[in-house]
């Protein structure tokens, strides 16, 4: 039988080169090549022997050689499945996967192997543009997002706007009363499932935006506790804190409320009457790694652990539908996501009949001391100009008349302005200028001019210095509000409008 | 932002506790992790601070803005910011290929922050732009370098993680590293790709407010001795040193010259 050493390159189904190494002076040369190299290729038998190597690649390809591929080979004495253009002897590119190893002490030789990798190269390649395409309808799908949301908040705005203030009205039909309570009812249960798919769908683009920062624990679940009573109130349930005081977590503050408050809230709702909701705080070692372990205890019917599964899917809601019970199923698919963001685990254990136990893990820290939140900076109404007579003018520039209408009305419900509609945002500059009004709303989108237009030629204006200039607009993704006070806007009012909070900003903005 | 954040955003590593503070600057196509022969030897002198652009290794890439990201400048306040959030003052900071040109920027938009500069194997504009500027490459040479990279995005992970992890890494290291280089955003991958080889930034040169140290390679596909010594005439007190060795990571291939000539530029005080 013949001895395997006898085989020579000759006889395998690859290319195999044999160059100089980084120990001999020069460009890398070829001093040997295989058949099967010359014969894919093209070239004449021993043609290649004394040429460089460079001579046979593509410019991409001695960048990719000289760059990292020498350097590597250098350093580990080998290098793997790099993918490579070799030049055919008609100048036809030949995708390769390339092997390379380096004769050691003397690095006088390096010993290629190339593999041809024309059909990988080519799913490789259809891969690539699958990704691109499949990128570009992700972003596609942000942007509608973005217009939905715009969409169908601004009949929302009409809708709670208009019942709102019916409700208010001492003359309203008392027999028409009940329905319009469920009209708002209805509404604030249609905004919170639109909130709640937006939010949905951030969370799963990776668009939350988190602020990590020290938060402390109690102080956190203190706050939802008081949130939360008048629901426990109603069917008589107990909710208790327990556990480790003063631990502190790593944590965005205002997820970790939304969290804690989805958690809490679910708690009271599939909990039996005169049930019990228990948020307990411990400390947990996990890999060395210190976390705080919130557990949120309740005294309802259980999960049967079938269901356990299936829970966190979204718009998964155990045996609500004919329950009674609200919600739009969406909470605790959130609630997973942004714990995960966090570096957070979320955790379930249930036994039927006896009740559940929701728990979040997040990692330690030290609680900070709360510091007092500086009161926002008042405009300065009273700088330079000031008028003798504060003016009680609030200009709204919008061109939709059902949302001029809406906001007339609640200013007049206000009593302490009146408001002077401008439809066109030509219209409003000129009022703004004539006027000097105390506040001007306006609208983002315009046909003619958007609002950021507007306000850029309103800024201009050396008389309307000072005026505070309000952002109104159905745009409600934080990105957008971003955008819209980096524009210089004063405040930003999303719609639905709702009453209380625009009287709270109205308030803060009007003179004296 | 706040420290923390930073420092998590760009995965921000404290190496040694020498007086003095040295920022390292990572090239295209990988991490910081590209230092590690350098650093056993600087960190004996140096607080080295060590990062990943976001975008590149265990930076957090939900901070990949395209926008940002798709210039140096973008690049720049990174490495602004991780000063300004870890209060560094007095850097001396090192930058590989493309980080030399972004250390530039960096630099002149905030010289208090640092107190020299070191480019190992610079260039600062790697197109021909005829008639007065040969950078090496065609716009067409260099498209279709980025072109196969990408096409060895997967590969690059199985090259580079060896090199990474040092040949006695135990084979599942070098998988995990594999890996976790594959779940790189391609996008982020691109937009770096593209501000480092179709950017031109010659004319930052002469406003060089520091005195810099350009470490040149003998043989260098990507930046030839000529583009070292460009700079050099253009950036004024500017220290041109040439390494007796080939390829483009000198860091990497020659990790003793580079460290010695670097700390012979920063011991010399009267610059």
């Amino acid at each position: 039988m013949q001895a395997f050493a006898e085989f020579g390159p000759e006889k395998f189904p690859c290319g195999c080169l044999v160059t100089t190494g980084p120990g001999t002076p020069g460009d890398r040369m070829i001093v040997f090549a295989n058949p099967y190299f010359y014969n894919r290729l093209g070239f004449t038998s021993g043609t290649l022997v004394g040429q460089a190597l460079a001579s046979v690649l593509t410019p991409a390809s001695r960048i990719i050689l000289d760059s990292f591929m020498l350097p590597m080979l250098k350093h580990e004495g080998k290098v793997e499945e790099i993918l490579l253009e070799i030049l055919s002897s008609d100048a036809e590119r030949v995708p390769v996967v390339v092997n390379a190893v380096i004769d050691r002490p003397g690095e006088e030789y390096i010993y290629w192997s190339l593999f041809r990798a024309v059909q990988r190269d080519k799913l490789y390649k259809e891969l690539n543009q699958t990704r691109d395409m499949a990128e570009e309808a992700n972003r596609a799908k942000s942007r509608f997002l973005s217009s939905m949301s715009h969409e169908l908040r601004t009949p929302m705005n009409a809708i709670l706007g208009f019942s709102q203030i019916m409700k208010a009205d001492p003359a309203f039909p008392e027999s028409h009363r009940s329905g319009v309570d469920e009209i708002i009812k209805a509404g604030h249960h249609l905004l919170e499932l639109i909130n709640e798919v937006l939010d949905l769908a951030r969370v799963e683009a990776g668009q939350i935006d988190l602020s990590l920062e020290p938060v402390p624990v109690t102080t956190a679940i203190e706050g939802v506790l008081r949130l939360v009573r008048p629901l426990a109130d109603k069917r008589g349930i107990q909710c208790r804190l327990t556990g480790t005081a003063n631990l502190g977590v790593i944590a965005d503050r205002t997820r970790l409320n939304q969290v804690l408050l989805n958690l809490v809230s679910n708690a009271i709702k599939y909990n039996r009457d005169g049930g019990e909701v228990t948020v307990n705080v411990q400390r947990v070692q996990e890999n060395n790694h210190a976390q705080v372990r919130l557990s949120i205890s309740d005294t309802g019917p259980g999960i049967d652990p079938e269901d356990l599964a299936g829970l966190a899917a979204p718009f998964h809601r155990l045996q609500s539908e004919d329950s009674g019970i609200e919600g739009t199923g969406i909470g605790l698919t959130i609630t997973r996501q942004i714990v995960k963001a966090m570096d957070g685990t979320l955790g379930i254990s249930s036994k039927v009949g006896a009740g559940s136990t929701f728990w979040i893990e997040l990692p330690e820290c030290q609680p900070k001391v709360p510091v007092p939140e500086t009161p926002a900076e008042k405009p300065a109404a009273d700088s330079a100009a000031a008028p003798q007579q504060p003016s009680d003018i609030v200009l709204y520039i919008e061109d939709n008349p059902v949302n001029l209408m809406l906001v007339e009305q609640f200013i007049r419900r206000h009593g302490k302005a009146r408001m002077v509609p401008a439809d066109s945002p030509e219209k409003g500059i000129e009022l703004a200028t004539t006027l000097k009004p105390a506040v001007i709303l306006l609208d983002l989108s315009m046909p003619e001019m958007d609002g950021f237009q507007v306000l850029e030629i309103l800024k201009a204006k050396p008389a309307l210095a000072g005026v505070p200039i309000i952002a109104m607009t159905a745009h409600a993704l934080p990105a957008d509000i971003q955008r819209g006070k980096a524009a210089g806007f004063d405040d930003y009012l999303t719609k639905p409008l709702k009453l209380k909070h625009f009287f709270q900003v109205l308030d803060r903005y009007l003179a004296g | 932002m706040n420290r923390q954040k930073i420092v998590r955003r760009n995965n921000v590593h404290l190496i040694g506790d020498g007086p003095r503070t040295m920022m390292l600057a990572h090239g295209f196509g990988c991490d910081q992790t590209m230092w590690r022969y350098l650093v056993p030897r600087l960190r004996e002198h140096y607080t080295l601070v060590l990062f990943d652009y976001v975008g590149s290794g265990g930076s957090e890439l939900s901070a990949f803005d395209p926008d940002r990201y798709g210039s140096l400048e973008g690049y720049a306040r990174d490495i602004t910011e991780i000063c300004e959030a870890l209060e560094l003052q007095d850097v001396v900071l090192v930058g590989h290929s493309v980080s030399s040109m972004i250390g530039l920027i960096a630099s002149q938009e905030n010289p208090v922050l640092f107190n020299r500069l070191v480019m190992i194997c610079p260039s600062p504009c790697f197109l021909n732009i005829p008639p007065d500027y040969l950078g090496g490459f065609e716009r067409e040479d260099l498209q279709e370098l980025l072109d196969l990279m990408e096409r060895n995005y997967l590969g690059w992970a199985s090259f580079m993680a060896p090199l990474i992890m040092g040949r006695e890494a135990p084979p599942e290291l070098i998988d995990d590293l594999a890996k976790s280089f594959c779940s790189t955003d391609i996008r982020a991958a691109r937009a770096f790709a593209r501000a480092t080889f179709f950017s031109d930034y010659r004319h930052i040169l002469p406003d060089a407010k520091h005195p810099a140290l350009i470490l040149q390679s003998e043989t260098d596909a990507l930046a030839e001795q000529r583009i070292g010594l460009y700079m050099h005439e253009r950036m004024p007190g500017s220290t041109f040193s040439l390494i007796k060795g080939e390829g483009h990571c000198l860091h990497m291939t020659h990790p003793a010259e580079v460290a010695d000539v670097i700390e012979r530029f920063c011991a010399d005080r009267s610059r």
